[in-house]
């Protein structure tokens, strides 16, 4: 028999049996919708991980953090009453003190940070205070979050650009949504004062110039980022002498085009030399696997449910060739092989799969479409948040969903196909 | 080289090199004629035997059996229950295998086939009617007649031509896409006689072709039975207990406890 008419039959005959394939069917339905959720969950997390990192692109750049040399005491752990116990000892609140001063980055720690194979250039975050920010035009003083700038990362712009100038400044979309301000391109250009306390507590003030406003990314929060090199001079002025500046963590800027290896070179080079890492290429790397794990997670109830359709699927088969024996006897006298006979029952099977799937899937799309992507989004907009949690359905995972049901739904019916292809056609003929 | 000729048997005298002693080997061409297919025969069956359970309990179902049937006639054969003639009708349709003996069937034997081969004589060479009809019947009509040339992989084409052709001879050519459940029993038997011939088998096997229709479908059945099986010249060997029926056709064979009889011992 061609395929083509081998599948056509088996069309027919689940068509002819469809109120004995609904049950089966309906609940690869449910698996289907279930699978499809949590898929459109865990993609939705993984989207927006990847917006988020989107906004703020650092491929070159790896933050370094000292490590504390005490030991972190377990949270879980019963803590009674610390007892003092000589003078020789330090106390608790001491070695508090001392660890606080070991995750202050020495001077020494900085050079050997730079040592590290591939680094180019080390940047000390030195703390700095401000005070408030004012916009030209505005008569508000706001406080946002003020932070570092560097030259090596891509944000993405919903208005001007981020220019490395010095005195140019990036805002994010928060400030778009001042009153008073209408568009974010209205912001770019306009000059925007830092106010800040200097050593002796007196106001001091900077002008900027924005050149751009970012995207808000997962946490959009009004944020104002300045050009590393300004910060830096904002904490000299709030130290007496230089010597006195303070920073937790540095910025290292790797070479450029480094691969896979050499990165993990530099890695290994400064977690030897007593540091944490945090680089947006691991946080990537987290991020897409975290992401894939929630996906898994998500899918696995789908799969609970769909592993349970399949004993339906399997039962229904056998019914279908129980209540076609003679059926099978005739095709088999008729010159039908066994093999097309197999085929022939796993197809119908295959076709339940199919059904369940596509079903199932078009259901949970139409939801998600419809209703639960719009309320979504309406409920992060109420909460401030620009890029809300979306379901998302990756064409190729819902395709290979489909086609994977329709395998398993085919490998549950190979057990009563393979009756069917065994059976002997005269016995077959006889059976009343 | 020939050393003695008698009665048309060739014997040939030889030494043995392991045993150096003399031998005789001996051509008997009669016998060996006797044991080829008969050219001119469509069925032939040489001492034919099925029996059944060999091992534990055995029934001997055919015993003996050698006949041979004529190309283009239609053949009745008779018996009662459990006298072996489905038996023996499974074997020349080549459902089932014989315990010894030899099938011809148009000169191929039937007891050499692998089980591909089998099928391909199946679908190619024999058609079934059954008493039952075994239609599908949630197919169409169309479907049911085509379901031959459809294992045979025929063209759309070349079926669609033969099945409409075929619905047009047994008159069911307004019927095409009626679903078979929708029919009559005397219409059923008419969709089996045209799924029967429309592979253009060399023999069509008919079970009790008329055992579940009234008198006067059964009568129209038969005379459609037996005007295709001369337009399409197929040897239609017609399994009945109808002593009617076994009248209309050209010969008989009787069984009786799996051996051929004479009629008039039935």
């Amino acid at each position: 028999m061609k395929l083509r008419d081998l599948i056509k039959l088996a069309n027919r005959q689940l068509f002819n049996r469809k109120w004995q394939a609904l049950l089966p069917i309906l609940s690869l339905v449910v698996g289907s919708i279930t699978l499809t959720f949590g898929l459109g969950a865990g993609f939705g997390v993984q989207d927006l991980f990847d917006k988020e990192l989107a906004a703020e692109k650092a491929p070159r750049l790896i933050k370094v953090t000292p490590e504390p040399s005490t030991e972190e005491e377990s949270p879980q752990e019963k803590k009674p009453v610390p007892v003092y116990e000589s003078e020789s000892k330090q106390s608790k609140r001491e070695q508090i003190t001392t660890s606080l001063q070991e995750m202050i980055l020495s001077d020494e720690q900085l050079t050997q940070a730079t040592a590290a194979p591939f680094v180019k250039e080390a940047s000390p975050l030195y703390s700095f205070r401000t005070r408030y920010v004012e916009m030209e035009g505005l008569e508000q003083k706001y406080d946002p979050n003020t932070k570092r700038m560097f030259e090596n990362t891509e944000f993405e712009m919903l208005a001007g650009q981020k220019t490395n100038a010095k005195d140019d400044v990036v805002v994010t979309q928060a400030f778009s949504e001042l009153d008073g301000v209408g568009a974010p391109q209205d912001l770019v250009g306009k000059t925007l004062t830092v106010a800040y306390p200097d050593v002796e507590g007196k106001e001091q003030s900077k002008e900027f110039r924005i050149s751009g406003v970012r995207a808000g990314g997962l946490r959009s929060s009004a944020r104002v980022f300045i050009p590393y090199q300004a910060t830096v001079a904002i904490a000299k002025a709030q130290v007496k002498d230089t010597s006195q500046l303070q920073a937790r963590e540095a910025v290292l800027l790797l070479d450029e085009g480094l691969n896979s290896d050499q990165r993990e070179r530099t890695r290994e080079a400064l977690k030897d030399k007593g540091f944490r890492l945090l680089d947006y290429a691991q946080a990537k790397d987290t991020t897409n696997r975290i992401g894939l794990y929630i996906t898994l997670a998500l899918s696995a109830f789908g799969g609970v449910v769909i592993f349970a359709a399949l004993f339906g699927v399997t039962n229904t088969m056998s019914m279908s060739v129980y209540e076609r024996i003679r059926q099978i006897g005739l095709m088999k006298a008729l010159g039908m092989s066994s093999g097309n006979v197999f085929l022939l029952f796993a197809t119908e099977g295959a076709f339940i799969g199919l059904w369940g799937a596509v079903i199932g899937f078009l259901i949970a799309y139409a939801i998600s479409v419809f209703i639960l992507n719009p309320w979504l989004a309406g409920f992060f907009a109420d909460k401030g948040v620009d890029t809300p949690f979306q379901l998302v359905f990756p064409p190729e995972w819902i395709a290979g969903v489909i086609l994977g049901l329709m395998v398993i739904a085919f490998l549950a019916s190979t057990l009563p196909a393979r009756r069917a292809a065994a059976l002997n056609p005269i016995d077959a003929l006889r059976y009343e | 080289m020939p050393v003695l000729y008698s009665n048309r048997t060739y014997i040939f005298e030889m030494t043995s090199r392991v045993r150096g002693e003399r031998g005789h080997i001996v051509f008997d061409f009669p016998h060996m004629l006797q044991s080829l297919p008969n050219i001119w025969c469509m069925i032939e069956t040489k001492n034919l035997t099925k029996v059944y359970n060999p091992k534990r309990t055995p029934y001997t179902a055919i015993n003996d059996v050698s006949l041979s049937l004529e190309e283009g006639k239609s053949i009745a054969m008779m018996g009662k229950s459990g006298s072996g003639k489905s038996t023996l009708m499974h074997l020349l349709a080549g459902l089932d295998s014989p315990s010894s003996g030899e099938i011809y069937i148009d000169g191929a034997n039937l007891a050499t086939m692998s089980n591909r081969e089998l099928n391909t004589f199946r679908n190619h060479s024999v058609g079934f009617v059954f008493q039952a009809f075994y239609v599908m019947p949630y197919d169409t009509v169309f479907e049911n007649v085509a379901l031959p040339l459809r294992i045979r992989k025929c063209s759309e084409q070349d079926i669609t031509a033969r099945v409409t052709s075929m619905l047009e001879e047994v008159g069911l050519a307004d019927k095409q896409h009626t679903d078979t459940i929708d029919l009559s029993g005397g219409q059923k038997q008419r969709v089996s006689i045209a799924r029967a011939l429309v592979t253009n088998p060399k023999v069509v096997f008919a079970d009790e072709p008329t055992g579940n229709l009234d008198s006067e479908t059964g009568e129209e059945i038969e005379n459609l039975l037996f005007r295709m099986q001369r337009e399409h010249k197929a040897t239609v060997i017609v399994v009945t207990h109808d002593a009617d029926l076994a009248q209309k056709c050209d010969e008989m064979i009787a069984l009786k406890d799996g051996e051929l009889v004479d009629k008039t011992d039935l």
